[in-house]
């Protein structure tokens, strides 16, 4: 197979930072001791660098997304990501509730917002935007979140809705290889489903960029499919999500599958996190007062929280988050639409894609596993119907191919002329036709890959690092016209003088962040 | 009993350098023979090196398949060896001096003794099995490892000594029994479990705890204010451990948890409390 294509993963930057910071009793678990090729490291659900490219490469992933990086922290994530080894990686530049973009949308000149977003995107060294409960993250500095699409933002004439389609806009008029990459508002909460379906309606009528009909990407979209108006009629809505998304081709998304472990939640929806950590006082894992937790405002640009969360197989909530993902995965019938993610640390680690395959692959697996969980996830959603099992080209598809195609990378998922040589090869120890019966060996086989090759280069043999190259971070440039940046220059020197911390010449990311980078030049419509 | 005696060569030359000795349990030592026990591997500072470089070992020509059936026995200036008996299950092990850090963190059954003093962690996160110590203890005895919320969950500890601070914090099963006394924040964040204290104790005992019980047999000098007095009985029976004899200032807390946790301070040593 091609090498795999994780689209979101927290692998890199402060709030990830943070998250180590944060659980000391969670790398213990999990030492990596050096070898004479690799170095040492700490594991679980927030990964020392070096052990993340490891991670991967042994699952025989060569490339991976950081999706949340704001733009003042920018260097530290490209730190972060020079020193993950062997994948490929590039990172999303948060938009959703930048000062400069909220307070010119209402009055909006599109050549100045175009010209804003392709500055950030080359300032920040970003992949493409992403917005993060857009709005709501601004909202979330006064104490308050946005809960419609059309609340207001906070002081600005802004709505989430202006914003998503504003941004939408941008996106296709750069010609981004990308779409907006979108964590929807209500995350998390149940009854979002309502405001996913809204969310992606107002988008539909955007022109798709060249050589791709999709306007969206809708991530861990489990998390913004819930229905019922408290956790106690907590249930599936993603039918009628997935449905959408069948009769619609403007709309990708990736899972964020949740799986029964201990694991730490990370985003940059810090209104978000602050009601996880009240959510933790109440079960049964946590602490009487609650989980530990940290939550931030990063300036003008964004917020972000860290929970630890604890998945249990048998609180029904858990049961049911289990049961969508899959339930995604297995009722989009046009794979290219959709591909695996945990939202890595969010739902899981994502060193249990394994597991997420054979729950694929086999019923049975799927089925012993609802058998195991709370009743919950039979009753509340669909799963218990779906008779469906992939195939390896199937699971090709949605752990790499789709991937790919989303991010519109022309040199990765497949292994036809110009791609790179990116490969993975499992043995699984059992006939290939056989393996929905043989679940475990799914696993087993794509736990540790029998040789991963990066770049021609063999990495990993027998799932030892045998050679730990470096590799190369993506990165987009929008090729602009000179006039579009004239009016806004004296905006964006002004808004820096009076109200960063950090002065403009010292904002932007420089070339030496990227010893080893993948340029993407779009033309811009 | 198949003993292991392990003696160390010659004083460590730098003591400033932890050893990390996690190999020294009965459960690693289990199926090898003495030859391959020798050439186990512990690390000092960022060097490896062989068990034998640093002990002189004798004992049985093969340790057998069980490792209820081994006992190891430490003699040295080992106060700065770290991790020994972590996550062992069964055996013995005798330690014929104080020891450094992590002692028997993780373990999950058989016996360690001490016949010194003991640094921090000692029994971190325990789940069973005994540790006897019969010098005094660090901080952090039968606690939780760094950042973990869930800490010793089962098995006994004794100290005929004194401790330090952090005694018992996050714990969810077992008894701690301390001879001497401790200082502060006893039971810190207690959930579950007992520690009694036969000497005196400094203050903070208890914060935040949400269950379990604390007896001082002792003099606890200050008592948080987030506690509150209930009422004297005459003994108090404890589960695994007997019957001790009386009376008791009961006392419940803490008020800035849940209300859950009790503290039994013996009352002719602890009328200024209730003053």
């Amino acid at each position: 197979m091609p090498g795999g294509v994780d689209i979101h993963a927290h692998i890199a930057g402060p709030k990830v930072n943070s998250g180590r910071l944060l659980r000391p009793e969670d790398h213990i678990i999990d030492p990596l001791k050096k070898t004479a090729v690799a170095r040492s490291g700490t594991g679980r659900s927030v990964p020392s660098t070096y052990y993340t490219g490891y991670a991967y490469a042994r699952l025989g992933y060569t490339f991976a997304m950081e999706p949340a990086m704001p733009p003042l922290e920018a260097r530290h994530t490209h730190e972060e990501l020079m020193d993950i080894p062997i994948i490929d990686k590039g990172a999303y530049t948060l938009l959703g509730s930048n000062w400069f973009v909220l307070e010119r949308i209402s009055e909006m000149n599109k050549d100045e917002m175009a010209a804003f977003v392709a500055w950030l995107l080359k300032a920040s060294g970003g992949y493409s935007i992403k917005l993060v409960n857009p709005g709501g993250e601004e909202t979330w500095a006064w104490g308050k979140n946005v809960h419609t699409l059309d609340d207001l933002v906070g002081s600005f004439k802004a709505t989430p809705r202006k914003i998503i389609k504003t941004l939408a806009a941008v996106n296709e008029r750069l010609s981004l290889p990308q779409t907006i990459h979108l964590h929807t508002n209500n995350l998390g909460i149940p009854g979002n489903h309502d405001v996913t379906l809204e969310t992606m309606n107002a988008v539909k009528g955007i022109k798709p960029g060249k050589g791709r009909k999709t306007n969206m990407h809708l991530t861990h979209i489990q998390f913004s499919s819930y229905g019922g108006k408290g956790w106690n009629d907590f249930c599936s809505e993603a039918p009628e999500i997935a449905h959408y998304i069948n009769k619609n081709d403007h709309v990708s998304c990736d899972v964020g599958q949740i799986i029964f472990t201990n694991t730490t939640t990370m985003t940059a929806d810090g209104a978000w996190e602050w009601t996880l950590r009240g959510i933790t006082e109440h079960l049964a894992w946590s602490p009487r007062s609650g989980s530990k937790w940290m939550n931030t405002q990063v300036e003008l640009e964004s917020s972000s929280g860290v929970v630890p969360y604890i998945f249990r197989r048998k609180n029904p909530v858990n049961a049911v988050q289990w049961a969508i993902g899959l339930e995604f995965l297995l009722m989009i019938k046009d794979l290219n639409k959709v591909n695996i993610s945990t939202d890595h640390p969010n739902g899981g680690p994502f060193t249990f894609y394994p597991t997420i395959f054979s729950w694929l692959m086999s019923k049975e697996a799927r089925d012993r596993m609802l058998s195991r969980t709370d009743k919950a996830a039979k009753e509340k959603t669909s799963l218990a119907e779906l008779t469906r099992e992939f195939s390896l080209a199937e699971i090709a598809q949605v752990s790499r191919v789709s991937a790919s195609k989303i991010l519109g990378l022309k040199n990765k998922g497949h292994l036809g002329i110009g791609a790179d040589a990116d490969i993975a090869i499992y043995d699984f120890k059992a006939p290939l036709n056989e393996l929905n019966k043989n679940y475990k060996a799914v696993e087993k086989g794509f736990a540790k890959a029998a040789y991963t090759i990066k770049d021609g280069e063999l990495v990993l043999k027998d799932g030892e690092i045998v050679s730990s190259p470096f590799g190369r971070t993506f990165r987009v440039e929008a090729n602009i016209p000179e006039d579009w940046t004239l009016q806004i220059r004296d905006a964006i020197e002004d808004r820096f003088r009076k109200h960063y911390t950090v002065s403009l010449a010292n904002y932007a990311v420089q070339k030496e962040y990227f010893p080893n980078e993948e340029l993407i030049t779009t033309e811009p419509r | 009993m198949k003993q292991f005696i392990l003696t160390q060569k010659k004083p460590v030359i730098n003591p400033n350098i932890p050893i990390e000795a996690d190999v020294i349990s009965p459960d690693i030592f289990a199926k090898k023979s003495i030859e391959e026990i020798k050439k186990l591997i512990i690390w000092r500072g960022n060097r490896q090196l062989a068990l034998e470089e640093i002990f002189s070992l004798s004992g049985e020509e093969h340790a057998g398949d069980s490792p209820a059936e081994i006992e190891i026995l430490l003699t040295g200036e080992l106060s700065k060896y770290k991790h020994i008996g972590e996550k062992m299950s069964e055996g013995k092990i005798t330690i014929k001096s104080s020891i450094g850090m992590h002692l028997g963190s993780l373990m999950s059954g058989g016996k360690i003794v001490v016949e010194g003093d003991t640094h921090d962690f000692a029994g971190a996160n325990m789940t069973g099995g005994e540790i006897h110590i019969q010098g005094n203890a660090g901080h952090y005895l039968g606690g939780s490892m760094r950042g973990n919320w869930r800490g010793m969950s089962g098995g006994k500890i004794k100290v005929d000594g004194n401790v330090l601070n952090e005694c018992g914090i996050w714990m969810r099963k077992g008894i701690i029994e301390i001879a001497g006394s401790a200082t502060m924040f006893l039971g810190m964040h207690l959930h579950r479990g007992t520690i009694i204290v036969h000497g005196d104790v400094i203050e903070r005992a208890g914060a935040e705890m949400t269950g379990g019980e604390i007896i001082i047999l002792g003099k606890l000098h200050k008592n948080l204010p987030s506690f509150e007095f209930k009422e004297t009985i005459d003994e108090l029976p404890i589960e695994g451990y007997g019957t001790i004899k009386g009376p008791f200032l009961v006392f419940v807390g803490d008020y800035a948890e849940r209300k859950q946790g009790k503290m039994f301070l013996l009352k002719k040593k602890n009328e200024h409390l209730i003053d």
